[in-house]
């Protein structure tokens, strides 16, 4: 099943995930401050009160809120990247605000653009590299999630992330 | 790469790094021969290492979507912030709070509780926070979420208990529901917010998330009042579903523009969205001018409270006429507002600071534009055809919009550009026309409503502008609506082929379409003159035919050659030499009936009982009426004679009078009761005019080809109206919105048609026709008493600035070019610009 963008399952969702992330990189670190757990929380809670029938299945929730948080990823650092080309006064620390400072050796754009091109491959591994890396979930997760073994999920990582090097070191 | 290639690649990637690396190479090999396959296993191999590359995920290692249902680590809870109760779990959070589920011990229930975070208001808009809580907390109505308490956590942040409501959000529980139960569920919401209302509560943030459904079909308002406390500081709220404020889609265009006199139409404005969004493609005719009327962009039009809004759907539900009036607003200028929100909202902010001067800089360059559009239209007037080209060729061409187009085809062609143009028949200012290139315009406010594709060759528009039947090349015949452009144009093409239509007509209030069809004729073939035409009739509300039928004799090609009675229960068709006639689904006579000369037209009243035909007779003519039950002549009816052909015949709704024009310029108002007629003649412009009656029969729209309209009264003498005595006689009067305002030589005074009263007013007293805004939204024009035109600031009212054109009636004024120039129509269709900041 390859996952349907969340914008465009649910516009309206989507936009608010977008305004929640942006609220929360505003907003210092105090108190009740959003952090990328609030946002996951938000996101579940978006999603989950979607009616059952809405979502065909759990794998289905799963992706579709991996993307979300995907896309939005994606959304900041095409807003940065123009800012720099375009000179923007304000410039977003998204990395500071929700703790994408351990993956700053990969560009998240040229990873999406990469990702896309596994999807077109293969779309199972490129599914279990969004729930992993922007979904979050463990092997077991993943495996019970998508309904493969973990020996699978485990397979289809290494083969996603080899390929992926290799691709972005083109 | 086939996918064949990529399945085994992955099989030997995966078998090949559990090996030794120097078995690695001789493994493939001896498994593949495939180059493509062994290249790409060995690049996938070199890649595979164990480092931290993709190994934390995006959002860091903390947290993952599987467990986020619980509260994780950083979000304190507080647990004992409040006492008497035990957090259960977070419902949902936002930047300016959490709300949490909890147990309260006494009385033991289920709540769930909002804490605002402390930092998210000052001092004032704690202490109203709280007074608002406790206005809700007295507050007891079946579909409102009850607020138990509120208090003050022992950090300092407000907080709430509010009734913890089990339900399906608004919109997720409308998916399934009829359209019935949408109208019944939306007036329940529409009493809930009345009883708020008449608190003074108003809740500013009405959407789906807000209005929960429950297992028993109850919906129930959360979050009243908490919108103003925490916008004011710009922040976002969650709300107990764990929503975000911030849905621009159901806020008034006042609220988003931040104006102090948001009142409760802003409430009333969300209902109505929210009516529209749940009702999706489903609704019926009325329910959709009950959410328009409710989601006007103008507060003053919308329904003065929800309680309005709820009565009418109620009037609807019981199957009664609701008082919404379909032809009061045009609805084009709403929708654009919304579709440019954003925009709307950013100029709002702009305007204040650099783009006025920039304005004030390009003023004098609008002004001459505007300057040479008045001549061009003067020398029009005076008849200087060569003046007027040169005025026109002047124009900057950057600056040449609608008016520009219009006067340049008057000045080349002598004719209006327009194909068909329609004036809604309440006088309430609003005019479609369609253009030659496909667009159809509200004409006043100079706004592209929708483009009909494929140059269209016909185009008829109902009388009271709802609807637009455009015949495209090859035959294409599609309705479309101008109250909501975003309703998908339906084609009748299933029903009939739009090659060879000779006629079509529709009734009154755009419901039902009569459509002739018949070959063209060619003198030099005999078969065509006598060729047979079709005639169907098509119910547009549901999309049925009526009836279809052949004629032998064959239609006339004018439009006057048909009618149809707005019950759509009557269908009268021209013949050769006579009249077929239809009822409703069956055919009761197609007989011709014998007239003694040519019947040039023909009309029926609105309840389809009587028919009226004017038949010509060497040189004069008279309309003869025919009962529809035995197509008999009526007996008790007046004879109206002209002494020339008689080409508009019109029939007023309330069946008491006919109003027929000659092709010599008279016209005859005839009560059908034997009082005498008002005979009037008419300018040499009016010529080839028609008259139609207004809705209410107490005026005529009287307009020529040219689209030059005027209204009169239908009782008496123009401007001379019945109800002003000869003590105090008339120096001007003026229609709109259904009144009449009159100018005495020291005092004024309104009469209302439907009222039939007449109120003396004091100079304050204004009446307004038609206010337009600027395409930021912060002026308004505002036309008063039809000669004068006041540009005030849109939220506040002050006035700017003040224009009059004398001997004019402005039936309607809008900006054009971006807001610099302010452009009105008179009643006579005369045009004038002025720049619209000096």
């Amino acid at each position: 099943m390859t996952p349907q963008p969340l914008n465009e399952l649910m516009p309206e969702v989507y936009d608010e995930l977008r305004r929640l992330a942006e609220a929360s990189m505003r907003q210092e670190r105090a108190g009740h401050t959003l952090q990328a757990t609030a946002l996951v929380n938000e996101i579940y809670l978006r999603l989950g009160h979607q009616e059952e029938s809405k979502w065909q299945s759990r794998a289905h929730f799963f992706a579709a809120a991996s993307q979300a948080i995907r896309r939005i990823l994606i959304d900041h650092a095409r807003k940065k990247y123009a800012d720099k080309r375009g000179g923007g006064r304000n410039r977003i620390p998204l990395e500071n605000a929700i703790g994408i400072c351990d993956s700053t050796e990969v560009e998240i754009l040229d990873l999406d653009t990469a990702l896309l091109e596994l999807e077109a491959i293969d779309a199972r591994a490129a599914n279990v590299v969004a729930l992993r890396f922007f979904g979050g979930l463990n092997m077991e997760e993943i495996s019970t999630v998508i309904g493969v073994s973990k020996r699978t999920v485990e397979g289809d990582w290494a083969t996603a992330k080899a390929w992926l090097r290799g691709r972005l070191e083109e | 790469m086939k996918p064949k290639q990529w399945a085994q690649i992955r099989e030997l990637f995966a078998t090949a790094r559990k090996l030794p690396k120097e078995k690695r190479v001789s493994f493939i090999e001896s498994n593949t021969t495939d180059s493509i396959v062994l290249e790409q296993v060995q690049k996938l191999l070199d890649n595979d290492q164990e480092d931290t590359f993709l190994n934390t995920p995006a959002l860091g290692n903390d947290f993952s979507l599987s467990d986020s249902q619980s509260p994780k680590k950083g979000m304190t809870l507080p647990e004992d912030l409040i006492e008497g109760y035990s957090i259960s779990k977070i419902l949902g959070s936002g930047a300016s709070g959490i709300v949490y589920e909890a147990k309260q011990h006494e009385p033991k229930r289920t709540v769930a509780i909002k804490v605002l975070r402390a930092g998210a208001m000052g001092t004032d808009e704690q202490a109203r926070f709280r007074r608002e809580a406790e206005t809700l907390a007295t507050l007891e109505h079946v579909n409102i979420a009850t607020v138990f308490a509120t208090g003050t956590t022992k950090d300092g942040s407000p907080w709430m208990s509010i009734e913890y409501v089990n339900g399906s959000r608004l919109d997720h529980w409308a998916v399934n529901a009829t359209v019935r139960e949408i109208a019944s569920i939306m007036k329940k919401i529409g009493d809930a917010v009345q009883q708020a209302h008449l608190h003074y509560i108003i809740h500013r943030d009405l959407k789906p998330a807000n209005i929960l459904v429950t297992k028993e079909g109850e919906p129930r308002v959360l979050d009243f009042g908490v919108a103003r406390i925490t916008r004011e500081n710009n922040s976002t709220i969650v709300t107990h579903t764990g929503a975000v404020i911030g849905t621009q889609k159901y806020m008034s265009p006042e609220q988003e523009c931040g104006s102090a006199n948001v009142d409760q139409r802003s409430d009333v404005y969300a209902l109505g969205i929210l009516l529209l969004e749940l009702l999706q493609s489903k609704a019926p005719n009325d329910l959709w001018i009950i959410a328009k009327k409710a989601s006007d962009e103008f507060p003053d039009r919308r329904y003065a409270d929800a309680g309005e809004f709820s009565n009418d759907l109620q009037q609807w539900l019981t199957n009664k006429p609701i008082k919404a009036k379909r032809a009061t607003l045009l609805y084009s200028s709403s929708l654009w507002i919304k579709r440019h929100k954003v925009v709307s909202a950013l100029l709002c902010l702009i305007l204040i600071s650099s783009v006025v001067t920039y304005y004030q800089f390009e003023a004098r360059k609008w002004l001459q534009y505007a300057s040479l559009i008045q001549r061009a239209q003067l020398s029009f007037e005076d008849g200087d055809l060569a003046q007027m080209a040169d005025a026109l060729e002047q124009c900057e061409p950057s600056h040449r919009a609608w008016e520009w187009h219009w006067l340049n085809q008057l000045s080349n062609t002598g004719t209006i550009p327009f194909d068909t143009l329609s004036v809604a028949s309440d006088n309430s200012g609003v005019i479609v026309a369609t253009l030659k290139n496909g667009d159809v315009i509200e004409a006043i406010r100079n706004h592209v409503i929708f483009t009909i594709p494929f140059n269209p060759v016909k185009t008829l528009i109902s009388e009271d502008c709802s609807t637009v039947v455009a015949v495209q090349q090859g035959g294409d015949i599609s309705i479309y609506s101008t109250y909501d452009n975003t309703i998908a144009p339906r084609s009748l093409s299933n029903h009939l082929d739009g090659n060879n239509i000779s006629a079509m007509a529709i009734s009154d209030d755009g419901r039902y379409l009569i459509i002739a069809t018949s070959p063209m004729i060619d003198p030099l073939v005999p078969s065509t003159i006598d060729a047979t035409s079709r005639v169907v009739g098509i119910d547009l509300a549901n999309d049925t035919l009526l009836f279809e039928d052949v004629l032998s004799g064959r239609v006339l090609d004018t439009n006057s050659a048909l009618a149809v009675a707005t019950n759509g229960t009557t269908i009268a068709s021209l013949i050769n030499g006579g009249v077929a006639i239809w009822r409703f689904g069956e055919i009761i006579d197609q007989r011709e009936i014998k007239v003694y000369k040519s019947p040039s037209t023909v009309a029926i009243n609105s309840d389809g009982t009587m028919v009226a035909i004017a038949e010509l007779n060497s040189g004069t003519s008279s309309i003869l009426f025919l009962d529809i039950e035995t197509l008999e002549q009526t007996k008790d009816t007046p004879t109206i004679a002209h002494d020339r052909g008689i080409i508009s015949v019109d029939f007023s709704p309330n069946a008491d009078k006919v109003a027929s024009i000659d092709g010599g310029g008279v016209l005859r108002i005839t009560p059908l009761n034997g009082e005498p007629p008002v005979v009037e003649l008419m300018q040499e412009r009016e010529e080839s005019a028609s008259a139609r009656f207004s809705d209410d029969s107490s005026r005529l729209l009287i307009r020529n080809h040219d689209g030059i309209t005027r209204v009169r009264s239908a009782s008496s003498h123009i401007h001379e109206f019945q109800v002003w005595t000869e003590q105090l006689p008339i120096e001007k009067a003026y229609m709109s919105y259904g009144k009449v305002l009159a100018y005495h030589v020291n005092a004024r005074s309104m009469y209302d048609f439907k009222k039939a009263t007449v109120t003396f007013m004091d100079e304050s007293l204004e009446l307004f026709v038609s206010p337009s805004k600027t395409p930021d939204g912060s002026r308004t024009a505002l036309v008063i008493d039809g000669g004068t035109i006041r540009i005030v600031e849109s939220w506040s009212g002050t006035p700017l600035l003040s224009f009059t054109w004398p001997g004019a009636h402005i039936v309607g004024a809008g900006f054009i070019q971006e807001g610099r120039v302010l452009i009105a129509i008179s009643l006579d269709g005369r045009i004038r610009t002025w720049n619209a900041f000096e």
